[in-house]
């Protein structure tokens, strides 16, 4: 039988060994460290201790209550608008883009604004829920703040269970959509008995999605458990409860033990999610079924009847109500950043422009300029980095039909950030590189690169084979077709990939956080690696007092739309670049 | 990197066969593809493999370019084994299915490609691939991507691709399934000039079984993993070697009924059998064999289908049904009572009794 070519096969790894080698060291290494520190004395002493903490099972109940909650509204307020977009003929560009909104707000831009919208006194809900005969809240005051923090948790991740969501009601056959209308099946008809049954793993998917991103969320709880400090036991999660252990209190092992506990926690929903994404089955006629993963069997949905002509008012009430939640903290947060300070404090609270200035926004920017040079300037090498690592390996994988490693890179995408800070923190500093831009330069891409493989690989999947066989039949040689055929073809995945892990490195506060100590000396080689993020939340000249919230609000919210704007930009631009597609016209049909 | 069969076939050695399959085996996990294929194709001729969707036609061809790997067996082109060589190292030229273009080169950057992965200097490619060009009529599209020509135009753009290596076997995956009617018959006669032109042994494959016969020197008929019959194009027609076969071919197919026949008669419907003993066959009839108006049959007409030129007749004898062509239907209605003979013989395919 054919004798493998030696050369062939390295020249098929070369492909992706980078990137395991990559995920092995600045992944795999720091979790390790991350373990054996959690128990160095290798009993389970700090494992022990945790669970016999007063307030161990309410910083638990709390990491739930945030993660399930946020997870179950984002995905059932998703729905809704995706439902809405879907079944709209016009319109759909502009409901869309309101939807995912602060999708393009960074999380501690969210945290903040949120921060400012709690705020008893100056807070702008408490007038609005007055007028319309409701009681005050006190958003912060121990009892709601958990709820409060969900809200938020809700705010910022609902864009992305839309983005799922319709990704799977669009992707039912144009022809069943059509048929339905001729047989006269109404909107609920439609929706109950063939679309959402269809879009069920999508719906699945945005579920686990947006419950792994809460269980390991830090930006959100962390700003509004006061950014700093022991987090009130109140609204503390297992990963802010975990951060002020480590960095706050020198209980390193127990904080260590915390995210481990935490990243078993999160391995349920991250399992699932690997069996969700592989479980489906490709067509591929056999040669990517070397690892078959049986696929999960969704209950059928069995929905109740509702007549048609009220659901979809139903459907458009709950969509305006959204709207305006999506919309109100995004309009206070343009508010404060362009208003004298003198308009902030004020009670009641001011809520329309009276006087818009742009010198207080000016002057933030400028305050900001380094760390907005040194964001820029790691964003784009984490994003070189990042590209150069996955592109080759998700295209092994698409191709090679290696769902094993797949798995396995999903896996890693959904352990949360925190489980692995401690230890990129230890191998960093004994690299004598803290507080340099090497420091995050090389730890960032431990987020950006699994997921640009997992998205690469999809859309490598969706690029013709024949191309690539084209090229193998004409003599092109492995890495000569992946450079001249299929880097080519797979431009517009590549600027979209580009893009997303230009924004994941661009708002990332934790790791920032904990390798950063001061602003960039514009000096070089580069000392100083303070990013917008951590300017943003530690920034606090003046403050009145000890929380985020009592920040200068005008230059909190000015560092929100410093942080927001190019996040804005960047997903118009990687939103039309995905429209436009693939190249056509090479093969027909 | 070359291996050696267990045994050399002498009959293959300076023989006019150009590319030999030899008990080739393929499974796609538990489903068998090909169990134990033998084929031989002439060189210099245009041979077609012809079958239903999913007889394994494609996956055929594709062992050949070696884009699969057969599980056992050889592949031999002029004589010599090829099973552990790399597509490009076989020497092949290959249209796919859906041309696979390269959609960010021109016209002549795809033309020249396989000329400069093989470091052949530039002007040289350039001026071979404008002859090329030239040759298939597709000199004026040189600057433009694939996007901006027509779909006959893209498939000439593949031919040259394949065409310029002066490969020793030409391999087409259905070239013209996406081209409209019209296209396909000037297409067709196209690629048939170009093959006689370029006197290349060409390996087609189709699942459009009048395409294959009217451009073939011989077909393949392919159907559930094996080969039902190899011959030219006259032979499979005239004599189809088994009913999947006679089935397959002829548009409309073969009537192919249950006879019984004894002393002479055949029941239930009359025809001539020459030399047909006593028993239970199953025979094919040619719809154009069917005459209508008079003879010893008769039948109800259950359905007619205007074609333009001829109309099929479709005829109920007991619980029979045949097809007939019929040039002038003018006065036949749905429901009526005719007569109709069997004129030519027909095809005995199998005895049902033994």
């Amino acid at each position: 039988m054919s004798v493998p070519n030696i050369r062939e096969i390295l020249s098929k790894r070369i492909f992706y060994i980078p990137a395991v080698v990559y995920l092995i060291i600045f992944g795999l290494l720091p979790f390790g460290i991350s373990i054996y520190l959690s128990a160095p004395s290798s009993d389970f002493a700090s494992y022990v201790r945790i669970f016999q903490l007063t307030n161990f099972p309410r910083i638990l109940y709390n990491t739930f209550v945030f993660s399930v909650g946020t997870a179950v509204f984002s995905v059932v307020i998703g729905t809704v608008l995706a439902i809405l977009v879907d079944s709209r003929t016009h319109a759909k560009r502009a409901l869309s883009l309101i939807s995912y909104l602060p999708y393009m707000i960074p999380f501690t831009a969210s945290a903040l604004i949120f921060a400012t919208l709690y705020n008893p006194g100056y807070g702008p809900i408490d007038p609005i829920l007055k007028a319309i005969g409701l009681p005050i809240i006190n958003w912060l005051g121990s009892g709601m703040d958990l709820y409060s923090l969900t809200i938020t948790g809700i705010w910022a991740t609902l864009p992305l269970a839309f983005l799922i969501t319709l990704a799977g009601l669009t992707s039912v056959p144009k022809q069943v959509k059509e048929a339905s209308v001729v047989d006269g099946m109404g909107m609920w008809d439609y929706y109950s008995s063939e679309a959402l049954p269809l879009a069920k793993g999508a719906i699945l998917t945005a579920f686990l999605m947006t419950m792994i991103l809460a269980f390991g969320d830090f930006d959100l709880p962390f700003i509004l458990g006061g950014a700093g400090g022991v987090p009130p036991t109140t609204m503390a999660t297992l990963v802010t409860f975990s951060y002020a252990q480590m960095f706050y209190e020198g209980l390193v092992s127990q904080g260590l033990a915390t995210t481990m506990i935490l990243a078993l926690i999160v391995s349920i929903p991250g399992l699932l999610l690997v069996r969700v994404t592989l479980g489906g089955g490709r067509k591929d006629g056999g040669a990517g079924r070397l690892f078959h993963l049986p696929s999960v069997h969704f209950p059928s949905l069995h929905l109740p009847h509702l007549p048609n002509g009220p659901f979809k008012y139903l459907i458009y009430v709950v969509s305006a109500l959204v709207f305006i939640f999506i919309l109100f903290p995004i309009y206070w947060m343009g508010l404060l950043a362009f208003r004298p300070q003198a308009l902030d404090y004020v009670i009641p609270p001011i809520l329309l422009p009276t006087k818009i200035i742009s010198s207080i926004f000016l002057t933030t920017v400028t305050q900001a300029t380094p760390e907005i040079i040194t964001t820029t300037a790691i964003a784009i090498a984490v994003t070189a980095l990042t590209i150069a690592l996955a592109a080759p390996a998700a295209y092994t994988i698409a191709r090679q039909g290696r769902r094993a490693l797949l798995g396995i890179i999903i896996y890693v995408f959904s352990i949360p950030s925190i489980a692995f800070v401690f230890g990129a923190f230890y191998i960093i500093s004994r690299l004598h590189l803290l507080n340099t831009w090497w420091a995050l330069i090389l730890t960032e891409p431990l987020f950006t690169v699994p997921f640009v493989i997992w998205t690469m690989s999809n859309f490598y999947n969706s690029l013709p084979k024949s191309y690539e066989e084209a090229a193998l039949v004409d003599g092109y040689s492995p890495l000569r077709s992946f450079f001249q055929i299929v880097m080519p073809l797979a431009r517009p995945g590549l600027i979209a990939a580009a893009m997303v892990a230009f924004i994941f490195a661009w708002h990332l506060l934790l790791f920032p956080l904990v390798m950063s100590q001061t602003p960039w000396n514009f000096h070089f080689p580069p000392v100083g690696s303070n990013t917008v993020t951590t300017f943003a939340v530690i920034f606090d000249p003046d403050s009145t007092g000890g929380s985020v919230s009592n920040n200068v609000w005008v230059q909190l919210a000015a560092s929100g739309i410093i942080l927001a704007v190019p996040v804005i930009v960047l997903s118009v631009i990687a939103q039309s670049y995905l429209l436009k597609g693939l190249y056509s016209g090479g093969t027909k049909g | 990197m070359r291996t050696t069969p267990f045994f050399s076939d002498s009959s293959t050695e300076g023989s006019e066969i150009s590319t030999k399959l030899e008990g080739i085996t393929k499974k796609f996990g538990r489903l068998t593809v090909f169990d134990n294929l033998n084929l031989e194709i002439s060189r210099g001729e245009l041979f077609s493999l012809v079958g239903p969707s999913g007889s394994g036609k494609t996956t055929l061809l594709r062992i050949i370019a070696g884009l699969e790997i057969q599980d056992s067996g050889h592949v031999y082109i002029n004589s010599k084994a090829v099973d552990g060589l790399s597509p490009p190292r076989r020497n092949i030229g290959m249209v796919f299915q859906d041309y696979a273009l390269y959609p960010n080169k021109t016209v002549i950057d795809n033309i020249m490609s396989p000329l400069i992965v093989k470091n052949v200097k530039r002007s040289v490619a350039r001026k071979e691939a404008e002859e090329m060009a030239e040759r298939l009529s597709i000199g004026e599209t040189l600057a433009r991507k694939p996007a901006q020509i027509s779909g006959g135009q893209q498939q000439r753009v593949a031919l040259a691709r394949a065409l310029i290596k002066k490969p020793d076997v030409f391999l087409l995956d259905e070239p013209f399934s996406n081209l409209d009617a019209q296209l396909r018959f000037s297409a067709r006669k196209f690629l048939k000039e170009v093959q006689r032109e370029f006197g290349i042994t060409t390996i087609y494959v189709t699942h459009d079984q009048s395409e294959a016969l009217s451009i073939s020197d011989r077909v393949a008929i392919m159907g559930g993993g094996r080969v039902h019959q190899v011959g030219t194009p006259r032979e499979i027609y005239e004599a189809p070697s088994d009913e999947f076969v006679a089935m397959f071919i002829g548009s409309p197919p073969l009537n192919v009924i249950s006879v019984q026949v004894k002393g002479g008669n055949s029941t239930p419907i009359t025809m001539k059998l020459p030399g047909v003993s006593d028993g239970a066959f199953r025979v094919g009839i040619r719809p154009e064999g069917v005459t209508i108006g008079r003879g010893n049959n008769e039948a109800t007409v259950t359905s007619l289908e205007y074609a333009g030129r001829e109309t099929i007749v479709y005829l109920k004898v007991a619980e029979t049904e045949i097809r007939s062509i019929v040039f002038d239907a003018g006065l036949l209605k749905v429901g009526q009572k005719v007569k109709f003979d069997v004129q030519q013989s027909p095809l005995v395919l199998a005895r049902e009794d033994s």
